[in-house]
């Protein structure tokens, strides 16, 4: 056998680098790059219903690279790539709360797509969601995303603990919650505090449904700023209460979302703002300290909502886009077709997604596998937004949670943060 | 001495091109984003300096400035100090080897994983470290809720982590010197003490002073022990700057305000790093 020499190894590299560009444009890549979270990798690709992608990878005969990130590197990640003069990446994930004018004009327009190859029963999507993704600047069309995720807030509780204290339900009003949070709130017997209700501090959904439920808001569909109304003061005096009484974790402003799952399971908070599909974790028997005990219903909202049928409810979604620069665009699109078919939001439901279409929790079988699936179908029906997307969210999002936790712990007044939201926040609003 | 000629600018080329592909060019191009107005899909515009004078006007910015200087005065010189009593102790122990593996043991662990076991460890319901502070009187530290507190427990968590760094420097530096030396002054009548404080203490100075200017220089990128404990808060009143610089880069995509802010952080860093470089040269490297 004769030895390798290196200037055949030089050569053999040489010849590997200068490869790619005898490959045309337009031939069939064998494998498309998705940047996406891990939950929508595992909603498509595992679960009860198996791998809805399998199918498709077969006809085509390409396979999938996920690329799976957390929230803020998803979209930077995303968004670089979708900058450059060429990428690699044919499939984002973009968040609603992200969808800004700026970073939707890096996504390829998708109306000559649907023209040519359209969506199974596209009216079907929730319209709302829909809408996000849209260059509002044209009447029709201006399609740049399609919906593929939603999660909707519900409020989770554990009824062992409801049991213990001798709590019958849990607080569909919102003047009913202190009172609960009252009885709810215990030290056990080996010292360990048990916390009535826990949420995510480092964000602001659930200042906002406060203030909602106190019938006020935060920002209107129409850019304005309504924090320093009463109703936002209201709230942030509740929040101010439940935590100074103890009846939040003391550390709640440094929770992750996997410390309020961990104290949810262990039992240490009895009621938490979460969306739906967190209650597979809650109830998990391997990692839960009471499987089985945990139950879903609305976050409370006031006697008016409540006379008009309205439930409380706040929701996020994500949708799939193309950048611009992607390669096989129609590859790509093909796949969103296929993701989005109804059968198969129906599937991917059941391995845990938040269906985009209003059709899937009629589904027979998603009713039978997803003990919530008429709550979340109501929950749906009348959430919105915590706040619509404009340019400068990331920085209102940093300016409401500031204020709010200051509020919250006491540094300063609830009136003194809902004024400086307002005025802060004013000059960032679209004109 | 032979002529430094062409060859040796040849032999040198291509260390110096890896240190400008690696360093200074990338530098550069940080230097020149910083002057821009610059965003995903947007193109950069020159703006001069107005990002520096946006960051200057910042209150924001001085907040974090102030509370990365305080964490990494604490942690740099508790680090010494720390790596100097240990150093010391195991120096006079026989059989070392087990000793030296525990004080290294913290750099082994992933500096995430190690951040989130103390914030398993401190949280001040259910963490064993917190409820046995507790137990034995102690007040609770509430890290999560107070400024001060929280910073404090940064502060604890990065001693914790880079002490290892330090140690072995000093200790290495403090095996390396001759024991004739301390013979000589045993002979001379010297006790303990003024063998440590004349013969120790100025061998291992130069060691102590590159510790020193390692550890100020790598303290102030402080990110992951802050964004894992508290992530700036509450109310963004643990914020340093890498978590500013983050902030501004990464989550309001204005690359110039972050590569501005990146720019101001070596200016700062290399203000404070300077008095102790002229010292380590002075003492190390100036000719004789």
């Amino acid at each position: 056998m004769s030895p390798i020499r290196r200037r055949a190894i030089l050569a053999g590299a040489l010849a590997a680098s200068a490869a790619p560009r005898f490959v045309r444009a337009d031939d069939k890549p064998s494998k498309l790059t998705i940047i996406s979270h891990r939950v929508h990798q595992l909603t498509a690709t595992q679960g009860p219903a198996g791998d809805v992608t399998a199918p498709w990878r077969a006809r085509t005969g390409v396979e999938l690279e996920w690329v799976t990130l957390d929230l803020d590197a998803i979209h930077d990640r995303l968004f670089r790539e979708a900058s450059l003069s060429r990428s690699q990446v044919s499939i984002g994930f973009v968040l609603n709360t992200r969808a800004v004018p700026e970073a939707l004009r890096l996504f390829e327009p998708l109306d000559p797509f649907m023209a040519r190859a359209p969506i199974d029963d596209f009216s079907d999507m929730q319209p709302r969601f829909v809408d996000a993704f849209r260059d509002r600047s044209q009447p029709e069309g201006g399609h740049v995303g399609i919906p593929y995720r939603h999660a909707v807030n519900a409020m989770h509780y554990n009824e062992a603990i409801f049991a213990d204290r001798g709590v019958e339900a849990p607080p569909a009003l919102i003047d009913d919650l202190l009172p609960v949070a009252r009885k709810l709130t215990h030290t056990r017997a080996d010292g360990t505090k048990v916390a009535a209700l826990a949420f995510e501090a480092d964000n602001y959904p659930m200042m906002v449904q406060f203030a909602r439920a106190y019938g006020g808001d935060f920002i209107t569909e129409d850019f304005k700023i309504v924090a320093d109304q009463p109703p936002m003061m209201k709230a942030l005096t509740l929040m101010r209460t439940l935590y100074a009484e103890g009846h939040l974790p003391q550390n709640i402003t440094a929770m992750s979302q996997n410390d309020l799952i961990g104290a949810m399971q262990s039992g240490t908070v009895a009621m938490m703002s979460f969306p739906f599909g967190r209650t597979v974790l809650f109830n998990d028997p391997k990692s839960s300290k009471y499987p089985g005990k945990f139950r879903t219903t609305f976050v409370p909202g006031n006697a008016s909502m409540q006379a008009r049928g309205e439930v409380m409810s706040t929701a996020e979604f994500w949708s799939m886009a193309i950048p611009r620069n992607a390669p096989a665009k129609d590859l790509a699109w093909d796949l969103i077709v296929w993701l989005s078919k109804p059968e198969n939001t129906v599937a991917e439901a059941i391995n845990g997604n938040g269906p985009v279409r209003v059709s899937a929790y009629a589904d027979p079988r998603l009713q039978k596998m997803v003990p919530y699936a008429a709550q979340e179908a109501t929950a749906l029906k009348w959430s919105r937004v915590p706040m619509p997307a404009f340019a400068k969210s990331a920085q209102t999002k940093d300016i409401a949670v500031e204020e709010m936790q200051a509020a919250m712990l006491g540094m300063q007044a609830p009136e003194v943060s809902a004024r400086n939201m307002a005025r802060r926040i004013r000059p960032l609003l679209p004109a | 001495m032979r002529r430094f000629g062409v060859t040796q600018w040849l032999m040198l080329a291509p260390a110096q091109a890896l240190l400008w592909a690696a360093i200074a060019l990338p530098a550069l191009y940080v230097l020149w984003l910083s002057v821009t107005d610059s965003s995903y899909g947007s193109g950069s515009a020159f703006v001069g300096l107005q990002n520096y004078l946006t960051i200057w006007q910042d209150g924001y910015f001085w907040r974090a400035l102030t509370n990365t200087l305080i964490v990494i005065h604490v942690v740099i010189y508790a680090e010494l100090v720390l790596a100097l009593g240990l150093a010391v102790a195991v120096a006079g122990v026989r059989r070392r080897r087990l000793l030296i593996s525990i004080i290294l043991m913290p750099y082994a662990i992933s500096e995430v994983v190690a951040v989130i076991i103390w914030k398993f460890l401190m949280d001040p319901n259910a963490g064993i470290v917190a409820r046995t502070l507790t137990s034995f009187g102690s007040p609770t530290l509430h890290w999560a809720s107070d400024p001060d507190s929280g910073l404090a427990l940064v502060s604890l968590v990065s001693i914790w982590l880079h002490l290892p760094f330090s140690f072995m420097l000093v200790f290495a530096a403090m095996l390396a010197v001759p024991k004739e030396q301390y013979e000589a002054a045993s002979v001379d009548g010297a006790q303990a003490l003024a063998k440590f404080r004349h013969v120790t203490l100025p061998a291992i100075l130069p060691a102590m002073l590159v510790a020193l200017v390692f550890r100020y220089i790598l303290a102030f990128r402080l990110f992951s022990e802050v964004w894992l404990l508290t992530g700036g808060g509450p109310a963004r009143r643990t914020e340093v700057l890498a978590i500013y610089l983050y902030k501004q880069a990464f989550t309001y995509a204005d690359f110039g305000a972050g590569a501005a802010t990146g720019w101001l952080m070596v200016v700062v860093s290399l203000l404070f790093a300077v008095g102790y470089v002229r010292l380590l040269h002075g003492t190390s490297f100036a000719r004789r």
